[in-house]
């Protein structure tokens, strides 16, 4: 099996999804943010594995992982509300604020080597058409990180 | 997103039993994503992250589904991340015959909030 390869949109989606994950598991327990992080991690390269072997385009692949974190946004929300009333918080909870671009690299050391994406030329032109999406989602994400 | 009445899955739940009981039976067990692809064959649309995986925390706190974290020397040689590889357990086989056969699942379902395995 071979490392999917990346769009700049792929890479904005993934981003995208992992700074979402960082933020909504900031605070947790630690076993389960690692467990949730590492679980996004393994969903992303799976999904952009099947779309490699099935031949879709890039732009499509980053439209759904855009979409999948967009849809499971309120049931993120609800989760971590679950868990931090069954259990105490182990950070301060303004850490939760940290810009999603900012915080999503650090999330990627976190899990290893897999997620070192880098800035390179990009190679199509498709990242404009989800710039609108990934700049609401960026924005959703900013604006709930503050209620935590 | 449906309220749950005590002692009963929520759509998705059962579907999730439904996909991984079928696969359990396999001697199979299955992971995030391909559970994922599995739901939408249909819709062709993917649920979710924080939906699946909300769910599947709320069912393995309920005794429902079992999960381990895949060798990591396995995922290494197959050159991608670890997967949580997850099963139905004989609670969610019986939470699943509850459930076709229209009775509620009260016996085999503990409702706890939010925690992961």
């Amino acid at each position: 099996m071979t490392a999917p390869l990346r769009s700049v949109a792929h890479r904005f989606a993934r981003q995208a999804a992992l700074g979402w994950t960082l933020r909504i598991t900031i605070g947790l327990p630690r076993r389960i943010a690692e467990d949730r992080r590492a679980e996004l991690v393994s969903d992303l390269w799976e999904q952009a594995d099947a779309a490699a072997r099935a031949g879709q385009p890039q732009w499509r692949l980053a439209l759904s992982v855009l979409m999948r974190t967009l849809r499971g946004m309120p049931a993120d929300l609800a989760w971590r509300a679950g868990v931090l009333r069954t259990a105490p918080r182990t950070a301060p909870a303004a850490v939760a604020v940290a810009p999603m671009p900012l915080a999503a690299p650090l999330f990627d050391q976190t899990n290893g080597a897999l997620v070192t994406d880098d800035m390179a030329t990009p190679e199509n032109d498709d990242a404009a058409r989800l710039l609108a999406i990934g700049v609401a989602a960026n924005a959703m994400a900013g604006g709930w990180g503050g209620a935590f | 997103m449906p309220r749950r009445a005590p002692g009963t899955l929520l759509p998705l739940e059962v579907d999730i039993l439904e996909v991984g009981a079928g696969l359990t039976d396999e001697g199979e067990r299955f992971h995030g994503f391909g559970l994922a692809e599995r739901l939408s064959a249909d819709s062709r649309r993917l649920v979710g992250h924080g939906t699946l995986y909300k769910a599947l925390s709320r069912m393995l706190d309920a005794g429902l589904l079992e999960a381990v974290w895949e060798d990591s020397a396995i995922a290494a040689e197959a050159g991608r991340p670890r997967r949580r590889l997850y099963a139905v357990t004989p609670a969610g086989a019986a939470a699943l015959s509850a459930v076709r056969s229209g009775e509620r699942v009260a016996a085999t379902f503990r409702p706890a909030a939010g925690g992961a395995a």
